[in-house]
């Protein structure tokens, strides 16, 4: 491996079992992912009873790590992926010998993260649950566990992303695979969080993930991907699941410029911001939602031009770096598949900023995130906070 | 009368459950607890060998370990005998206490059934909620110690570990000594023995002892001085101080003197009488340290016992 293409190299991985994959795996990107001394370490490995997380769990294993699984058990109920999951997980442990724990957050998920999630639709929102999850289950109640618990010194997990140390300590990096970047997801890992944190799979994409899981014969080697927000049933459409929480909730729908009714709504959280598709209004230019407003219960729609918008606020703002001062140029994610845009970000107080595009950008929805990017290379995440 | 219920916890009573509960020694007939104790030697015997062992496979049973208070050996010990076994195990981590009681054990216990968990084995502060959500539940519900009730698991692997040194149950003279109202160790000991025509003397401070109408007091348990339990029993089964369960303050210096298994005390003890403890001890406070490992100490046999009596139970409930 050639170490004069990175900015530093971590010793630490020397101690890694000299033919293991991950002792073996050349980052294209030149960047070195992090790994603690597997000699001074406790692996506690997040599993979801997926793939990622089992090949995390193996490649950890292989490496010489001492490992432990845990599976946040976070809802529960008949044909439940959590459920499976857990079994899953458990199977996975058993086989490759390492013990496992099912932590129960029913109750810290079900009275944060899911009551959060019906409170930001309730107020016109459109939240995005699994990075509180991230924040406030994986990277709070289940590493807190880990550590107090288990005597482990990090969390691992499947996700795709990646940690670099230099001279002034550990950045997080966009992984090697770019179709399953998860580091959107992540901005709001503390530092402290983050020298906690392992991702093994940062430089391995999906297809090799697979192979590994194959070779290792997984039982969970050939299961199929999870999408969707966790919590609403199979089966059942997010709108669904929002009508028999919040209840109907009619209201109109109105046409930003002129102000005139153009039809009804039954609940606004059927909603978002930039939303085209199932308006119900026949008008001769396609109309998208414009804006929200849960006090008078409108949703407002316009034409694409009325979408464009060229700076956002956000809040509860968290930086991983903060190198780049108060006032800085980067580029700027406003949602999971949208691509990062050259932006100033103002860092406001204590927790707020605000984000000045140079090119405006549709539809910055309430709820959502925006993650930071560094400009010049694109692939350190600075940080991010919530879009209000 | 059979209801027809829209509930269906009112329906799965009457459901006959095929799986096997362990939840009291009480209610295991005598043929019954001999057939454990006949496994249990084997398994005893067989604990170290590979030729024992069944493999693993993915679509091996599935046993839970749901412990609300904490035991790192009782849990282990299961977790060996299970893995021993060839079973998988979801060890359920609890992190709010409010998950033991009632419906919400019956919901959580529910929902591991669903995930095709054949055995629950429940360590409860509660005392009688086994009882409640065993007969609507289809997996197995293992009793790995309920408040001070019953922990009946470490009643067969004493019982298991007296018929192995003594080679008999019947007639056989055991002292518990200590903390007996506040021991469910003590409690299936008890019933256990009585079982067996074994005599029981109870020794201990006078407030931690049964009441006379407690039912656990029979014809074959008797109060006695400690000293006397020491002279007259084949095994002396020191308890140890259960802290937990209640407020005692600057308990344990008189206590050694008074009720501990001191070497004087061990002295008085018959040459062919044995120690047994359940441990955790407290070296010092119920016993002392050198005689934990001493020749006639059968406390680690306990410990090895107890894998072994847990695949029995195990190998039993499903």
């Amino acid at each position: 491996m050639s170490a004069t293409n990175t900015n530093t190299f971590n010793r630490e991985r020397l101690y890694l079992q000299e033919n293991s994959i991950l002792a073996n795996l050349k980052p294209s990107d030149g960047k070195i992912n992090f790994l603690p001394n597997p000699k001074k370490s406790k692996i506690a490995v997040a599993m979801s009873g997926g793939v990622d997380s089992s090949v995390a769990l193996y490649l950890l294993k292989e490496a010489g790590y001492d490992v432990v699984g845990i599976t946040a058990w976070i809802i529960s109920g008949s044909g439940r992926c959590c459920d499976n999951g857990v079994v899953d997980a458990v199977k996975v442990c058993d086989q490759l010998g390492v013990e496992h724990h099912a932590i129960d957050l029913r109750k810290d998920f079900a009275e944060g993260i899911i009551k959060e999630f019906h409170e930001s639709y309730a107020q016109g929102e459109t939240p995005i649950p699994c990075i509180s999850c991230n924040n406030d289950i994986k990277w709070g109640s289940l590493l807190s566990y880990s550590l107090a618990k288990l005597g482990a010194t990090h969390l691992a997990s499947g996700h795709y992303a990646k940690i670099v140390q230099d001279e002034n300590g550990l950045h997080l990096y966009r992984p090697l695979e770019e179709n399953k970047d998860q580091s959107y997801m992540l901005w709001g890992l503390t530092p402290q969080q983050l020298s906690a944190t392992v991702f093994p799979l940062a430089d391995l994409d999906k297809s090799e993930v697979r192979k590994i899981a194959n070779l290792a014969e997984l039982c969970v080697a050939s299961k199929p991907e999870s999408q969707d927000i966790c919590f609403v049933s199979n089966g059942m459409t997010n709108s669904d699941y929002l009508l028999k929480i919040l209840g109907e909730k009619p209201g109109d729908i109105v046409e930003t410029d002129t102000g005139k009714i153009l039809g009804k709504h039954k609940g606004s959280f059927n909603y978002t911001y930039g939303q085209r598709k199932g308006l119900g209004i026949a008008h001769p230019e396609p109309l998208y939602v414009v804006k929200i407003d849960s006090k008078s219960n409108t949703v407002f729609v316009g034409t694409k031009n009325k979408l464009a918008g060229q700076t956002a606020k956000a809040k509860n703002r968290n930086l991983i770096n903060d190198y780049l001062g108060v006032d800085f140029k980067a580029l700027v994610k406003i949602r999971y598949n949208s691509d990062p845009t050259p932006a100033q970000v103002k860092l406001i107080g204590d927790h707020e900023l605000e984000v000045e595009f140079y090119e405006p950008v549709t539809a910055i929805t309430p709820g959502q995130a925006l993650a930071i990017y560094d400009l010049e290379s694109g692939l350190e995440l600075i940080g991010g906070a919530w879009i209000c | 009368m059979l209801k027809t219920s829209e509930d269906p916890k009112q329906e799965k009573c009457f459901v006959k459950k095929k799986r096997k509960d362990l939840i009291s020694l009480k209610d295991l007939n005598v043929n019954e607890i001999l057939g454990l104790l006949e496994r249990g030697d084997y398994w005893s015997d067989h604990l170290n060998s590979r030729f024992s062992i069944i493999p693993r496979t993915v679509d091996n049973p599935i046993v839970s370990n749901l412990f609300f208070e904490s035991s790192t050996r009782t849990r282990f010990s299961f977790e060996v005998a299970a893995k021993k076994l060839g079973f998988h195990v979801l060890n359920f981590e609890p992190q709010n206490s409010s998950v033991q009681k009632g419906e919400t054990l019956y919901d959580t216990l529910r929902t591991l059934e669903s995930m095709g968990t054949n055995a629950a084995i429940i360590r409860t502060s509660e005392e009688n909620i086994l009882q409640e959500v065993a007969p609507l539940l289809e997996l197995a519900v293992i009793n790995a110690g309920a408040g001070a009730n019953e922990h009946p698991t470490q009643g067969l692997l004493d019982i298991l570990t007296m018929r192995q040194h003594f080679g008999k149950l019947n007639g056989l003279k055991v002292a518990i000594i200590g903390d007996i109202k506040h021991s469910r160790v003590a409690n299936s000991n008890i019933i256990a023995l009585g079982k067996f025509d074994a005599k029981v003397f109870l020794a201990g401070p006078e407030n931690l002892l049964p009441s006379d109408d407690s039912e656990l007091i029979g014809p074959h348990t008797q109060k006695v001085p400690v000293d006397y339990a020491v002279q007259e029993a084949d095994v002396v089964m020191m308890l140890r101080l259960q802290r937990e369960r209640h407020a005692l303050s600057n308990v344990a210096d008189n206590y050694f003197r008074d009720y501990g298994l001191s070497r004087e005390r061990f002295n008085l003890m018959q040459n062919h009488a044995m120690i047994m403890h359940p441990a955790p001890f407290n070296r010092g406070v119920e016993i002392d340290g050198d005689l934990v490992e001493h020749p006639r100490s059968l406390i680690y046999k306990q410990v090895s016992n107890g894998v072994a009596v847990r695949m029995a139970v195990l190998e039993r409930a499903l």
